[in-house]
């Protein structure tokens, strides 16, 4: 397009530098990553020590008579739901009541924060103290869903190990779904109504498989060992998937059994070695083929569908037992030799004859 | 026709190519697909596996309307806006159970261990608890997951699933006290519930759900720092009071040697020296030669994917439900003409038999097996 005068084009070279600033300064915030949430100031990490439950220590009374078995210092109702909970009753001998079991019984059932036990005369009482009550949540960073667990945490009592095990769950649902970075933590503070929580979520980036290689492998190819692999639905450990470590390594004797299957009977699978490159994972599996063993001597009642001379492969040893103890109707196990300097694998099926009758059957069934 | 109004129209067209595929007889929402992970694909499949193969729906509109004015109390009371679908199970055995897309599903089983209207809410707020706290969060992401787990994590997933409970009785107490309701309701359902199953409290590894003991003292612990609210007894009383308790003999039922399908409107007349057995939702029967026969009643719509089964199975069909005859020899392999001499003995239930088929009803004053410890 013309322009008349020069001043236009330049003006119109301005406003488009202008533009152009202001994309770039727009794709530097939707480029710079989120800000992480925090709790913040004023928030406590969760207490990791128990409530101390304190053992009864009333051996001076050792003799004494139970007249009494109180609860003290909760709600009535709760404490008629408690009692029925003690084994410790009036009649038993202070030195032979369960109090400390009791005590440990009482503390399972997760409803109190501290307990101990004293001595009124000749009555025992259990002096409980209920957990604080959670006043309010505050929840930072995360999706909905993911936060709705913590959000109805809210009214109900203050269990620390609860929480933390909530937390714990949130971050391993994350690394299941590939955010490997995921950091979930919660916070507390005490004040004169109760104890406030605070969730801060960062689920991180999903970060996925790169690459997947089975270094050392010459003999199988590395798609016939990924295709071992499960997780295809899941879309996990295959390359542009999720890693799993923990599905990988219950994967191992897949990969193992098909490196049997072909002759490798001394067949190593290592240790997954992964690379992180920002976003993306190189996920090595480290695979020693070893020799490539045959089948050495078969040594069998009768005569099996396995070769001397043939590669080594479990399913036909599997394959052969299966015949033999269909034909005969005994029980069969292949015993296997493993010769490396001939690099050959001598199979021998035990028979388990029950004598005499099966011996007898295997001869009927021969005889004409 | 411009490029937008031409990508609507292409849309549009797509959407209507492509039906979304058959399941059990019944189409899937629109843009679902069997893969599909989404809760609400996802969750239409559990609840049609859950409605057809699983369980029968209890046919009383009077009680499914009182469940869902009930749950409609507690939603409101605490501020929820889903729409939640409630699902009576004709099935004895007392459960329930949180589904997808906000489905809450109670056996008739579950209804008849419950004596007030505040024990029902306290059951119906533990599933909602489930829903609203997002406990199903993980199950939607693990659905197809073909992988393998460690007992470690196995365990681990156990111990959450527990905490998940916990949850749910806790937000169960929580929305009763909001609702007005007694909220010791819930430890009562949970002794009910105990005493019915007459569990011995041990704690297996396997459980997903915490002891009794333990989940009992949990709500009686926050239920003490509310105040009590309203139970309701009369009003469940006479809501349910037509309920149907134990097995329901028109469904199902043998009478001397003849298979009674009430219902569905069939009668199947065995040979005399057979013996048969209801066995939950189907009735097996012994015959003299060591031959096994199996009779179901199935959804109508079943129909197609019983034919596909390896298994022969002759079909009875009736307007709205088939009833499935399997007969299975000694080395178990099929049958199918036995099964078709079994099936030529159909005939329609005589007045005089179905006279005798009376199911029992819901019985308020009836005690109830409560656990303690």
């Amino acid at each position: 397009m013309a322009y008349a005068d020069g001043s236009r084009g330049t003006r119109y070279a301005t406003r488009r530098g202008v533009k152009a600033l202001a994309v770039v300064a727009l794709a530097g915030c939707a480029a710079s990553p989120p800000s992480r949430a925090v709790c913040g100031r004023g928030w406590a990490p969760l207490s990791s020590a128990h409530a101390h439950v304190v053992e009864p220590g009333l051996e001076a009374r050792d003799a004494t008579t139970i007249t009494d078995v109180r609860i003290a210092d909760i709600d009535a109702r709760l404490t008629i739901t408690l009692h029925r909970e003690l084994a410790t009753k009036p009649g038993d001998l202070l030195v032979d009541a369960p109090l400390a079991d009791d005590l440990r019984r009482l503390w399972k059932l997760g409803v109190i924060e501290d307990a101990r036990v004293t001595l009124d005369g000749d009555a025992v009482t259990f002096v409980l103290t209920p957990r604080p009550m959670i006043a309010h949540v505050v929840r930072e960073g995360g999706d909905a869903l993911a936060q709705s667990r913590f959000r109805q945490l809210a009214s109900t009592p203050f269990e620390p190990s609860r929480i933390r095990r909530m937390v714990a769950a949130l971050e391993e649902s994350y690394l299941r779904a590939g955010r490997l970075d995921a950091r979930v933590e919660a916070r507390h503070r005490v004040h004169g109504g109760g104890v406030d929580v605070c969730i801060a979520t960062n689920p991180g980036k999903r970060i996925t498989i790169a690459s997947l290689e089975f270094p050392g492998a010459k003999a199988v190819p590395g798609t016939t060992l990924r295709q071992v692999l499960r997780g295809k639905d899941a879309n996990v450990n295959r390359v542009g998937g999720t890693f799993d470590e923990s599905a990988l390594a219950a994967d191992e004797i897949y990969l193992q059994l098909e490196l049997w299957e072909r002759g490798f009977a001394d067949a190593r699978v290592g240790n997954p070695i992964v690379k992180r490159r920002r976003g993306k994972l190189d996920v090595a599996i480290p695979i020693e083929e070893g020799p490539r063993y045959r089948i050495g001597t078969v040594t069998s009642p009768v005569p099996v569908p396995l070769r001397t001379g043939a590669v080594f492969s479990r399913t036909s040893i599997v394959a052969a037992r299966e015949q033999l103890h269909e034909m005969l109707g005994v029980d069969v196990l292949p015993a296997t030799h493993v010769d490396r300097e001939a690099m050959t694998v001598d199979v021998t099926f035990e028979v388990n004859w029950r004598w005499p009758w099966d011996a007898l059957r295997f001869w009927s069934w021969h005889s004409p | 026709m411009g490029r937008a109004a031409f990508l609507v129209l292409a849309l549009a067209l797509t959407a209507c190519a492509r039906k979304p595929p058959l399941v059990f007889g019944e189409r899937m929402p629109r843009g679902c697909t069997q893969a599909s992970k989404s809760e609400r694909c996802a969750g239409w499949i559990f609840d049609r596996v859950l409605m057809t193969i699983a369980f029968r729906r209890y046919d009383d509109p009077a009680i499914l309307a009182y469940v869902e004015a009930i749950g409609a109390r507690l939603a409101r009371a605490n501020g929820d806006r889903r729409r939640w679908t409630y699902r009576i199970l004709d099935d004895d055995e007392p459960q329930a159970y949180a589904g997808f897309n906000a489905t809450i599903y109670i056996t008739r089983g579950a209804l008849a261990v419950t004596r007030d209207e505040s024990e029902l809410a306290a059951i119906i707020g533990h599933e909602m608890g489930h829903t609203i706290a997002g406990h199903l969060r993980e199950e939607l992401a693990d659905l197809g997951r073909d992988v393998g787990q460690s007992d470690v994590e196995r365990w681990r997933d156990l111990r959450y699933a527990r905490d998940d409970e916990i949850q749910a009785d806790e937000q169960a107490v929580l929305f009763l006290a909001r609702a007005g309701y007694d909220v010791h309701a819930v430890e009562r359902i949970l002794r009910a519930l105990g005493g019915y199953m007459n569990d011995d409290d041990a704690d297996h590894a396997e459980d997903r759900h915490p002891v009794w003991r333990e989940r009992i003292a949990r709500v009686a612990a926050l239920a003490a720092r509310h105040p009590e609210g309203a139970r309701f007894a009369a009003r469940y009383n006479a809501n349910v009071a037509k309920l149907v308790v134990g097995e329901d003999p028109r469904e199902i039922a043998v009478v001397g040697t003849t298979l009674l399908f009430a219902r569905a409107g069939v009668a199947v007349d065995l040979p005399t020296e057979t013996r048969a057995y209801v066995v939950a939702n189907m009735v097996m029967f012994l015959m003299p030669d060591g031959v096994v026969g199996t009779a179901q009643l199935i959804d109508r719509r079943l129909v197609a994917d019983v034919k596909n089964d390896r298994v022969h199975t002759e079909l009875i069909l009736t307007a709205s439900a088939a009833v499935a005859i399997t007969i299975v020899r000694p080395d178990g392999s099929s049958d199918p003409a036995v099964a078709r001499a079994v099936i030529a003995k159909q005939r329609e239930p005589r007045t005089d038999e179905l006279a005798h088929l009376h199911p029992m009803r819901f019985d308020p004053t009836r005690p109830r097996p409560i656990w303690a410890p």
